[in-house]
């Protein structure tokens, strides 16, 4: 079909283009949006170019080299450093702990959050008073927790001993004992972050429409029934959402562990991103500390993959 | 027809776009790097910085005020303060050096960032700049020290004005009341935990500062040292310092087991806390005892300083010294002023005046000592130590930051039950022997 061109009031007939091969052609008002796009999309996308994707390319590089500047080592060495991830006690602890304190810590925050939203989202007198101090925990840096909880689990000084051995008359010690100290780790960090997961889990819970419970009590079911068929399925989407976040952030998590532990007694509380800072910052060591990061990556891109799947199965409508 | 002057959208965009991708290009271009300098002569109206730590800023002011280095010597001084940790200023001084330059021009460093140092190349050779009779005034256990601690390859890297050891502080009241003799022997201080530990009432003979992050290492550097070895070098007498430690803390309950969560600040308010009998602890516990906070509870019978017990290795390794000194830094834009600045402060002369102007300058030089005020408790103490030969060195390993990491996680992990004595010396020896 001819196109006819409008250019100073003359109609022309547009001609046959010359060659056979079509041409990408944009009108002059589609190419002015493209650019107008190109132009607003551009920072954003520098940004992360050189906040993350530079970086993790930079890494992984780093990953194949033995770059120590204490040593003044700088060669491609291939995959040497990951052989020794495996036989580095530091890291096989790090590892180890790490899983447990994601898993472990995750749950309890969803656990414990949902049931301080449940209480949050009741009605009851000064309910905005405890919403507003609910927060407190999780506005302390973290490690000025860690410091403070080091301290109050002190066995001569601490508060907590002191009341335990007052009820109790046991004094513990539960930074020598690995099984507590790790409890302690994972105890403190949801102490820290379980407030926060309850905010969230309270908006959550406020979009429920309130006829569905009511229609529910007609029907005759409990409080249980209500919660367990009701409210679990309606904000599961919101609970996988926060559980993979938790999930990643607790991935990441060093300042706790190095206020409350610094990763003892030996490596029993020991993460992988404190391994990371010990590798890179305390010895140098910026090639192997980068496998360490790679293999960080790859755990925290397993549970955002992990999480995208649970998350579409999760689909709720009602 | 008139030209219209309005921007039109299009010309906006290409504007825009034109001067962003500008902006982005400019801030891409690689910074110019500045040639090296070269070494300038000395001249009236140099500069040269000194880091120091801030506990010592004061008194390194006092002393440059004293001895007018400026007027002798028409260069200007400017103190600047360390970080806080030395991982901090490792990843200070390394970020610098690899720009050819430098936050200071001399240094006030500790032993293990005189290792890290001098190993990556960051300093300079000092044997040009030293007056040759200065190892004389050294006592004896100085100069080992300084050539294991201040020396690579032969070359001196640092020469140390602060030289101080763990003293054995004991409660002498207690000890009088018991009608007990301070422990001289590792069977000695097994047998203390019978006299003075009380659990219930969450008394102990005694605590130590073993919690991770150099506090551990240190111990067992010591103890270890009291066996007659290296704990480095992983042999029958690191495992023979292990077992001790063990059984002090789960047999004998002479040691507090809390100590491995204990930093020195814990350790010192359990003594203060009169929840302790004694303890190896650094001098600076001497001031905090005599400090305006605790003049209640302070008496000279409560803070008494005694001779270590002696291990198996014998006498001359009771005890070690650490140090802090001063070194050059290579890339400093003034070394020739720092240069003189050092050869100032290492003399014989300005080393007596330091010590005049504050502990922090208190060593085991002849000279030092002779002019140090004799009744005051840390010169009596330095001076029975030094006596007695009881100063041994200071264990020592080329990668030292990395290594001692690897004892205290892997000694930790026996003292902690989590692992058996074998299990956590091989661990440490396989570790170890991937760093040579």
């Amino acid at each position: 079909m001819q196109q006819i061109h409008v250019r100073r009031g003359i109609e022309t007939k547009a001609r046959r283009p010359v060659t056979a091969l079509p041409k990408f052609n944009l009108s002059k008002s589609a190419q002015r949006r493209y650019l107008l796009f190109i132009l607003l999309v551009a920072p954003a996308f520098v940004l992360r170019l050189t906040t993350a994707a530079y970086p993790i390319l930079q890494t992984l590089y780093l990953s194949f080299t033995n770059l120590n500047l204490l040593a003044n080592t700088n060669e491609f060495i291939g995959l040497q450093n990951y052989p020794e991830l495996a036989d580095n006690y530091g890291v096989q602890a790090s590892l180890s702990f790490t899983l447990m304190l994601v898993v472990g810590s995750t749950l309890l925050d969803l656990i414990v959050g949902m049931l301080i939203a449940l209480l949050l989202n009741a009605g009851f007198r000064g309910v905005g008073f405890a919403r507003t101090i609910n927060l407190i925990p999780w506005v302390i840096p973290t490690i000025v927790a860690g410091y403070a909880f080091r301290w109050l689990l002190d066995d001569q000084f601490g508060l907590l001993p002191y009341w335990i051995h007052l009820v109790s008359g046991i004094r513990i010690v539960p930074f020598i004992s690995p099984l507590f100290a790790r409890m302690v780790v994972i105890l403190v960090h949801v102490w820290k972050d379980a407030p926060f997961m309850a905010c969230v889990f309270l908006a959550g819970l406020q979009g429920v429409p309130l006829d569905l419970y009511d229609a529910a009590k007609v029907d005759g079911a409990n409080a249980w029934q209500r919660f367990w068929g009701m409210t679990v399925p309606l904000v599961m989407p919101l609970t996988i959402t926060m559980g993979l976040f938790r999930l990643v952030w607790s991935l990441g998590s060093f300042d706790l562990v190095y206020g409350l532990t610094q990763g003892g007694p030996g490596v029993a509380t020991s993460v992988l991103a404190l391994q990371i800072f010990r590798e890179g910052i305390m010895f140098f060591k910026f090639g192997f500390a980068s496998a360490i990061s790679v293999l960080l990556l790859l755990l925290v891109g397993l549970v955002g993959i992990g999480g995208l799947w649970l998350f579409r199965k999760a689909d709720v409508t009602y | 027809m008139s030209v219209s002057r309005k921007l039109s959208r299009r010309q906006f965009i290409r504007l825009a776009g034109a001067t962003a991708a500008g902006a982005a290009l400019a801030a891409c271009a690689p910074a110019t790097t500045p040639a090296p300098t070269a070494v300038p002569t000395v001249l009236k109206g140099g500069k040269v910085r000194i880091a120091v730590g801030g506990w010592a800023e004061q008194n390194m002011k006092d002393l440059l005020a004293k001895t007018e280095f400026t007027k002798k010597t028409g260069i200007d001084v400017e103190i600047v303060l360390r970080t806080d940790t030395k991982e901090t200023e490792l990843t200070r001084l390394a970020s610098a050096v690899q720009s050819n330059t430098s936050p200071y021009d001399v240094i006030d460093f500790e032993d293990e960032l005189t290792t890290s140092f001098s190993q990556a190349g960051y300093m300079v050779g000092l044997d040009d700049l030293l007056p040759a009779d200065l190892w004389d005034d050294f006592s004896p256990a100085m100069v080992d020290y300084t050539k294991t601690w201040s020396t690579l390859n032969g070359e001196t890297f640092r020469v140390i004005h602060n030289w101080e050891m763990p003293y054995w502080f004991y409660r002498k009241d207690w000890f009088d009341q018991k009608g007990t003799a301070i422990p001289t022997t590792w069977d000695e201080v097994k047998g203390m935990g019978a006299i003075f530990t009380d659990e219930a009432k969450g008394n102990w003979a005694t605590i130590d500062g073993l919690t991770k992050g150099a506090f551990l290492n240190v111990y067992l550097a010591w103890v270890t040292l009291q066996a007659g070895g290296n704990p480095f070098d992983v042999g029958p007498e690191y495992k023979a310092a292990l077992e001790y430690t063990y059984d002090l803390m789960y047999t004998s309950k002479a040691l507090n087991p809390a100590s491995l969560q204990s930093s020195y600040d814990q350790q010192n308010s359990a003594y203060l806390g009169d929840k302790i009998a004694f303890m190896r602890q650094w001098p600076y516990f001497g001031d905090v005892a005599r400090n305006d906070d605790n003049k209640a509870w302070f008496a000279d019978d409560k803070v008494a300083v005694g001779l270590p017990p002696v291990g198996p290795g014998g006498k001359g390794g009771s005890t070690y010294a650490a140090g802090w000194g001063f070194g050059i830094v290579k890339t400093s834009p003034n070394l020739a002023e720092a240069k003189e600045l050092f050869k100032f402060l290492v003399s014989t002369e300005v080393a007596v005046e330091a010590m005049k102007v504050g502990f922090w300058f208190l060593n085991a030089r002849k000279s030092v000592l002779a002019a140090a005020d004799p009744d005051n408790w840390l010169v009596k103490s330095l001076k029975m130590y030094t006596d007695a030969g009881v100063i041994g060195v200071r264990p020592h390993h080329p990668r030292f930051v990395e290594a001692l990491t690897i004892i205290e996680d892997t000694a930790a992990a026996y003292l902690t039950k989590q692992s058996s004595l074998d299990e956590s010396m091989n661990q440490a020896k396989d570790q170890l022997a991937k760093l040579v």
